[in-house]
């Protein structure tokens, strides 16, 4: 495993910028390609409860438009460059990302520091983002698993910040306005709240150099402090619900799930993420073997453990003939609690661990997966140095730990199933 | 930008070998293409060239079926394989240093395969629960009706994953016959990239890929394209918007300098947000709310697309629009800041695509397999930045025009559709 351990533990340099920025760096020069991502220490938890999807509108808008450059200059100033920018919001942090070749990055670089730190906000391009996001709201229900997948989250999470989509809802999205944005963007667009990270072909000192001239000028606010780790509540009292919606649809979609431990506690999040591959990842899974290769099921079945800053939740989901739905769920139910009792051979288990590892190497062959892999430890507080951490956690899990975190976390299944509104094809 | 990257060398077997060495690389990626799809398929085993890529991973002569899945898996691997019109290809990573069994595992599943009766049956369940999550995604449906809306015959009409009638009717004699027939040393490629480039390696390659008598079907029954200019189809759903599909027929592959043109008139029309249809539909208008192209140059008759979501009211005008504008290219020519905007960022994305393993394979197997050319995807960023806006302009001109466009949609249910029975009045 020596060459697994190689990327992971590449050398990576850590400096401050002048207004305090925290920058971590990895050069390395196999291809053209550079990647500069910023992760901000905004969540979801620090949103007003009566303005969800605040940061979703803010970060979407920063590509609307600089007080240099109107919306359609700025696109054209970054696809002439060849440059990939997006910015976006997930639960856990607010992320820019850039991608470029090395020829362009330094005009990339100016550009990219521009829409952080010098958005315009016009009122009619937040109006215009607005209206976009309330149509993406109402297209992305017409996917049958994206709309199941939503409202498993509401019934799992109940109020919790997580049980909501993050870009809000179409009730939340028209009650934001421009004077939001502004004020979003002022408290939590500030050095303490953001980390750079640049993986690629650049010599380090010459990009410090330009991160300072272009990231350096935003100033620290006096009375700037970062956000507190307090603030990411977790889910207190968790009420197992079943439910189901319909739809005119032909195919019948379970999702089922239990809360699970935060980064907080590694140790039975390593074992739950071990105990998902088992059952739910590749091909050689428990799942997979029973409910698709050996009955026929299903073509889609998994089962996934995401780690999260907060309360992270086990799941797993089947797409099944509507009238085997019932049974599949229950299957998947009984798959996972069979995991509470009876410990996981030897060779299962062996080959779970090093399925993971192999997914984990080689999701680390683009620079702005390796920078992301950094700064996500580096910003959750683990250290950037998890990354290289993890495969060992991993590891180390053990048959007993498996039971054991199983038993602590699986409780009743909250369980939302998609159904046909009538059981005749059409 | 130019970078020779593949090494080529051609078995005696009649393999192709195509090799991209990444010295000291974490993982290896091998993937083997098969120029065969749906469009070589009869009508009544539609779907075959999907059913027979899933049967891949049922069972070889040596091994039952699940054990090369736990062999894979069990050293940290993952594979997958994809199904299209032109080509099916089968690719499999892992870290390095099992990179022979990562040429044993591929050389088994695709060559040595049983396609076992009971297995068949079973897996034609879970084809059919593919097909049902087709039909109920919206852009899935769209994307599979378009072809049989542009298309009057010809073996491009149907999806890539057959018909309910035919996914139930496929036989595994039907399927075997393919397999033997269509997946010959000559029309198959092995792409790898990672720790690839000792000679070494060929030797083990000729050992384990190796074929017998053919004696299955060996004939493609591909039909060209017979575009149904005008053509006009919709479907109605529950969905909140309308799922906008318009087509034109553009150049095959093999019409190499017209369909490098028209990769850069995507860009110039519908990739990336200072694209044409971006700024003047989505940003200016405000017909749509979603809008992109898509050029696949078919092997024969390729197929230039506008997919675009719009609310039912502003239907007909987004699709006028997109007809305007797209028929406007040939006497609009690109201003010279839009074709370098185009051909960069068509050139990034191109470099983007290649920074994993498994993307890099897949864009040479993909180039290799429409052009014939192994180093094809190596020069395309050279020949990309060759293609002048007059030459965009002049490919547009004979391609795109307003006769030809075909329309079609997934439209919500509740609301009535004026293309109901054909062109609106």
């Amino acid at each position: 495993m020596t060459e697994m351990q190689d990327i992971l533990s590449l050398p990576v340099e850590a400096v401050r910028l002048t207004n305090g920025i925290r920058c971590l760096m990895r050069p390395q020069a196999h291809n053209e390609i550079v990647a500069i991502l910023a992760l901000l220490d905004i969540t979801v938890f620090d949103e007003p409860d009566k303005h969800p999807g605040l940061a979703t509108l803010v970060q979407r808008s920063l590509r609307r438009g600089t007080v240099k450059r109107s919306n359609a200059e700025l696109a054209l100033a970054l696809e002439s460059l060849g440059a990939s920018l997006s910015s976006s919001m997930s639960q856990d942090l607010a992320l820019v990302e850039l991608q470029v070749t090395r020829d362009e990055m330094e005009r990339a670089i100016a550009l990219m520091a521009e829409v952080m730190w010098e958005p315009a906000f016009q009122p009619e391009e937040i109006a215009k983002e607005r209206e976009q996001i309330l149509a993406e709201i109402r297209l992305r229900d017409d996917d049958p698993f994206s709309l199941t997948q939503r409202h498993f989250r509401r019934a799992l999470y109940g109020s919790h910040p997580y049980g909501r989509p993050v870009e809000g809802t179409a009730e939340s999205v028209p009650r934001l306005n421009t004077g939001l944005c502004r004020q979003w963007h002022r408290r939590q667009f500030i050095p303490a709240n953001t980390l750079l990270v640049a993986v690629g072909n650049f010599e380090p000192r010459g990009l410090v150099k330009l991160l300072n001239r272009h990231f350096g000028k935003r100033a620290a606010p006096e009375s700037e402090t970062a956000s507190g780790g307090d603030r990411l509540r977790t889910l207190t009292t968790y009420r197992p619900r079943r439910t189901s919606i319909v739809r005119d649809v032909e195919q019948s979609i379970s999702i089922v799930g239990w809360p699970a431990p935060s980064i907080e506690k590694m140790d039975d999040a390593a074992a739950l993420r071990v105990a998902s591959a088992v059952l739910g990842a590749g091909m050689s899974s428990r799942l997979f073997q029973d409910l698709r290769d050996r009955q026929g099921l299903a073509y889609s079945v998994g089962c996934s453990f995401a780690l999260r800053r907060s309360t992270s939740c086990l799941v797993a989901h089947i797409g099944t003939d509507p009238e085997q739905t019932a049974h599949a769920t229950r299957s998947i139910v009984q798959a996972v609690q069979t995991l509470g009792r009876e410990p996981v051979g030897e060779e299962e288990l062996t080959r779970a661990k090093t399925y993971l590892r192999g997914a984990h190497l080689s999701a680390h062959q683009t620079n702005s997966a390796q920078a992301w892999y950094l700064g996500w430890g580096q910003l959750t507080g683990l250290g950037h140095t998890f990354d290289a951490q993890w495969p060992a956690l991993i590891d180390a899990v053990a048959a007993e730990d498996v039971i054991r975190a199983i038993r602590r976390h699986v409780t009743t299944p909250t369980i939302m199933t998609l159904r046909p509104r009538q059981q005749s094809p059409r | 930008m130019s970078e020779r990257q593949v090494q080529c060398d051609r078995l005696s077997s009649g393999l192709t070998v195509l090799r991209i060495d990444r010295p000291g690389w974490p993982v290896v990626t091998a993937d083997v293409w098969v120029a065969t799809g749906s469009a070589d398929e009869s009508p009544d085993q539609a779907g075959i060239s999907h059913f027979l890529e899933h049967m891949m991973f049922k069972g070889t002569e040596h091994r039952g079926p699940g054990e090369l899945d736990r062999i894979v898996e069990g050293v940290g691997g993952h594979w997958n394989a994809g199904t299209s019109k032109d080509f099916t290809h089968y690719y499999l990573t892992l870290p390095s240093e099992h990179r022979s069994l990562a040429l044993d595992a591929l050389s088994d599943a695709v060559l040595r395969s049983v396609i076992d009766p009971e297995q068949v049956e079973r897996e034609r369940q879970v084809i059919v629960e593919e097909w049902r999550r087709a039909e109920d995604n919206p852009a899935h449906l769209l994307h599979m009706r378009l072809y049989e809306t542009a298309h009057a015959g010809g073996s491009y009409r149907w999806p890539v994953i057959g018909s309910r009638e035919t996914i139930e009717s496929i036989t595994r004699d039907q399927i075997a016959a393919y397999h033997r027939g269509r997946y010959r040393p000559e029309t198959m490629a092995l792409i790898l990239a990672g720790p690839v480039g000792d000679n070494g390696i060929l030797g083990e390659i000729g050992e384990l890929f190796t074929w017998r008598e053919s004696g299955g079907e060996g004939d493609s029954h591909m039909e060209a394209p017979v575009w149904s200019p005008g053509g006009m189809r919709v479907v109605m759903r529950e969905v909140s918007e309308v799922y906008l599909a318009v087509s034109w027929p553009a150049p095959e592959a093999a019409d190499l300098r017209a369909m490098l043109a028209l990769d850069v008139g995507q860009y110039v029309l519908g990739v990336g947000r200072a694209s044409r249809l971006y700024q003047r539909l989505h940003e200016e208008e405000r017909l749509v709310t979603t809008i992109h192209c898509s050029y696949p140059a078919h092997r024969r008759g390729g197929m230039f697309t506008v997919l675009a979501t719009c609310e039912t009211e502003r239907a007909e005008a987004a699709r006028e629009a997109i007809i305007r504008e797209v028929c406007a290219l040939g006497s609009e020519r690109p201003t010279a800041p839009e074709a370098a905007r185009a051909r960069r960022l068509l050139c990034s994305h191109h470099t983007f695509g290649r920074e994993t393993t498994s993307g890099h394979t897949s864009s040479v197997g993909y180039h290799h397999t429409l052009t014939g050319d192994p180093t094809f995807d190596d020069r395309y960023a050279e020949q990309i930045g060759k293609i002048t806006a007059p030459a965009v302009a002049k490919a547009a001109a004979q391609w795109l025009s307003p006769a030809d466009a075909v329309t079609t949609a997934v439209w919500p249910a509740e609301h009535a559709c004026p293309w109901n029975g054909g062109v609106p009045q």
